[in-house]
């Protein structure tokens, strides 16, 4: 007996840390799929407990990857993750692209409504209307192919929703689960009309992944020992349409305790100080905290490349050979000529198709540093040029290399005129850091997203974060101004 | 303030140099030998190519023809302007950096062994000119056009070369200043530096009463030690005129 238990013991020190199942999602919003009902990292969802339940069975350990939901599927072909499960659709287009799993939800389009405003009951009938929807959706394409709709796309569940509330929008169309969970609620919507469309969820596997055979068996599994009935009705999402994809009796099991827990979140009325109070939480403020932590990170790392690297252009440029200069000066013009975002987006999901990949931070820092240098070589030769040609010759003439030349006569007077110039160029960087959210980093732009969804308030939050990024600039301009009064030797003249 | 490297100080010798800017020949093939310790003065009309022959002189400038040497040997670029220090007719300083940092950036970029000695030194060629040390933390904009023009004269000779070209060294000071100046030649002269002072003005080339060049066009007219006393060539004899007038 004392023998099997220490062999016990034994087997389970010994027994190695599962291997990791990652999956990616966009967890901002994001409701009932995989969000986060506090400020915390924590995460609830159906999808969430059908990745734990696929997981065990498969006997490793989940681990959720934050990702924008535009670039989940290229995410799942660069390898960032193992699979991607966020309310994708199967499509002709995708299945291109990504291997699927066998369906684990099935559901329609819902048309939602503003109180007192047109009904239209179907798709025919919005015609002439403006309809809201988000990108890459099936909701958007029956839109699209629609005569006399005005389809309206929208990044963010909430924005839609609240743009119908308001009336700037006149219906929204979007997946049943979606719409039962963010307009169900709101007294101000309603939901109308006949399911449009039909839509199956599946699980988004790289082409040819070993993952797809023990997946698909996880998820029969499920459907069979009833675990999957069971998720589902735990969040109000089973009914006949689930029972007919899996041949299975349509009343729920169990309590809706997912869709209960959540109703009771949102319809608590706040009132303003209440929202404040909110705001001034250790968990808002701790995530406010990271966030801006990491915009300052991603700025001053990325500002310290774009120096380095504009100046090593800017010097090419003015005192290189020819050809050289010649290839900083196309560089300067291609970099200066093409969006950031798609920069980004390129260094991020591009490259790995080439097999080059990084982390998202170095992506961004990449990103953003090799789009400032642009601006900063731009602004250095201006400033080399401006520097009078007597002070070359003057340094030359006195014996020193042109290197030693530029590096302690042109360089440091250039700089002196760049300075303002530079000041400017950092404080836009601080906001332009704001496009790597794009990119998975919750910097304090991506911050702001996920604590405006969950507290459906977009107004006094984005007060908070302006005032933020306000903050995060002003020590930087007053060190450019103290240092701008040293290189001006002021202390000599008084 | 001796500092004696007789025995180092080579002679420079340039040998039918010519120079054009485009198509404008500015230096027609001048040849001139400066000994040790020698002492040239270059008179000439404006743009006949003085302060271009001083340039070249430098290595600043490259040649189009002819050749420079020190000590009968051929030098780069580099060696010539380490060796051979121009005092600039616009100055040139560097406004980013005081009084004492334009004298000592050439010094502690170049020699290994910068030592106090060298800023002791810096400190006695600037006193020299009459420079005073409440200026040496100064910037050259907080410096009058005179006192700029004499840190400048200080700063070409503060890193010790063979031999120095004044470009038009006194155009901003007045004669008890140019006196300090001529003083300071001597003394370089003492240390057996080869110099050229380049000048229109007659008073202080007078004082330096020394072998004098006359540059005509980019070609040397006459060269003579009692030039501006006894001129002989008649192209010289109407430029005197026209200095005195
Ligand atoms: N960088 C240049 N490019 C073209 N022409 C030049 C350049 N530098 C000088 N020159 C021309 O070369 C000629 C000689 O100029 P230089 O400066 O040597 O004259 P200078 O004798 O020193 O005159 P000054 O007494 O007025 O200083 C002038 O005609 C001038 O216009
Ligand atoms: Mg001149």
């Amino acid at each position: 007996m004392r023998y099997a238990l220490l062999l016990l013991m034994v087997s389970l020190a010994a027994r190695e840390p599962l291997p990791e199942l990652t999956w990616g999602a966009a967890t901002d919003g994001n409701v009932p799929y995989a969000f986060h009902p506090d400020n915390t990292d924590a995460l609830v969802g159906f999808e969430k407990d059908i990745v734990d339940a696929i997981a065990r069975r498969l006997g490793r350990q989940p681990k959720a990857v934050r990702n924008d939901w535009d670039g989940l599927v290229p995410g799942v072909q660069a390898g960032k993750y193992d699979i991607a499960i966020n309310g994708i659709e199967i499509s002709d287009d995708r299945a291109k692209e990504v291997d699927f799993s066998i369906p684990y939800f099935k559901c329609y389009e819902q048309i939602v409504v503003r109180r007192g405003g047109p009904r239209p009951e179907s798709l025919a009938a919005m015609s002439g209307l403006r309809v809201g929807t988000l990108g890459q959706t099936l909701a958007l394409e029956l839109l699209e192919n629609t005569p006399g709709v005005e389809a309206v796309r929208y990044d963010q569940e909430l924005q839609a929703y609240n743009d119908l509330a308001t009336g700037r929008i006149d219906a929204v169309l979007l997946d049943v689960p979606i719409a039962k969970y963010y307009a169900g609620p709101d007294p101000r919507l309603e939901l109308i009309g006949e399911p449009i469309g039909e839509i199956r969820y599946a699980i988004a596997l790289r082409k040819g992944s070993a993952l797809k055979a023990p997946i698909d068996a996880a998820l029969r599994g499920m459907i069979a020992d009833g675990e999957l009935r069971r998720i589902l009705s735990k969040w109000d999402l089973w009914g006949p349409a689930q029972a007919s994809l899996y041949g299975q009796p349509p009343e729920p099991l169990g309590t809706p305790d997912g869709y209960l827990d959540y109703v009771s979140r949102v319809r608590d009325s706040v009132s303003w100080t209440e929202k404040l109070a909110r705001y001034f939480s250790p968990e808002a403020l701790s995530l406010l905290a990271k966030g801006a932590g990491l915009t300052l990170a991603l700025s001053l790392s990325a500002m310290l490349l774009a120096v380095a690297l504009g100046l090593i252009l800017a010097l090419a440029r003015v005192y290189g050979p020819t050809p050289l200069s010649w290839l900083a000066a196309t560089w300067i013009e291609v970099i200066r000529g093409t969006p950031l975002l798609i920069q980004t987006l390129f260094l991020y999901y591009g490259l790995p198709n080439i097999g080059i990949q990084f982390p998202p931070f170095v992506a961004g820092v990449l990103a953003l540093g090799i789009n400032y240098a642009a601006y900063e070589a731009e602004n250095y030769r201006s400033g080399l040029r401006g520097v009078p040609r007597g002070q070359l010759e003057a340094a030359l003439a006195l014996g020193l290399t042109q290197r030693q030349a530029l590096r302690h006569v042109i360089v440091p007077q250039a700089l002196r005129v760049c300075l303002p110039t530079m000041t400017n160029d950092f404080i836009s960087l601080l906001k332009d850091s704001s496009l790597v959210s794009m990119i998975t980093l919750l910097e304090l732009t991506g911050s702001y997203q996920r604590l405006a969804t969950q507290y459906y308030d977009y107004f006094l939050l984005g007060l908070l974060v302006a005032l933020i990024y306000l903050l995060l600039g002003l020590p930087f301009v007053r060190l450019a101004r103290q240092l701008e009064r040293n290189l001006d030797g002021d202390k000599a003249a008084r | 303030m001796s500092y004696p490297q007789i025995d180092a100080v080579p002679d420079l010798r340039a040998e039918l140099i010519s120079k054009a800017y485009g198509s404008i020949q500015v230096l027609k093939g001048i040849s001139l030998h400066l000994r040790p310790a020698e002492l040239v003065c270059m008179i000439g009309s404006s743009g006949c190519g003085k302060s271009t022959l001083l340039r070249c002189l430098n290595g600043l400038e490259p040649v189009d023809g002819g050749s420079i040497t020190l000590d009968g040997a051929p030098v780069s670029p580099l060696d010539l302007r380490r060796r051979v220090g121009l005092v600039f007719q616009g100055f040139h300083l560097f406004p980013h950096l005081d009084v004492m940092g334009n004298l000592l950036l050439a010094p502690g970029l170049l020699r290994p062994e910068f030592t106090k000695e060298d800023t002791d030194y810096a400190e006695q060629l600037l006193a020299r000119v009459g420079v005073s040390p409440e200026l040496f933390n100064r910037r050259p904009h907080q410096l009058s056009g005179g006192q700029q023009q004499r840190v400048a004269i200080a700063r070409a000779l503060a890193l010790r070369p063979d031999a120095v070209l004044y470009d038009e060294p006194t155009s901003a000071l007045d004669p008890e200043r140019t006196a300090d100046v001529v003083a300071l030649i001597r003394d370089r002269q003492q240390e057996g530096l080869a110099q050229i002072v380049v000048t229109h003005d007659m008073p202080f080339a007078r004082a330096l009463a020394c072998r004098t060049i006359h540059l005509d066009h980019g070609e040397v007219v006459a060269d003579a030690a009692d030039l501006l006393t006894a001129p002989r060539d008649e192209r010289t004899q109407r430029f005197l005129r026209a200095c005195l007038a």
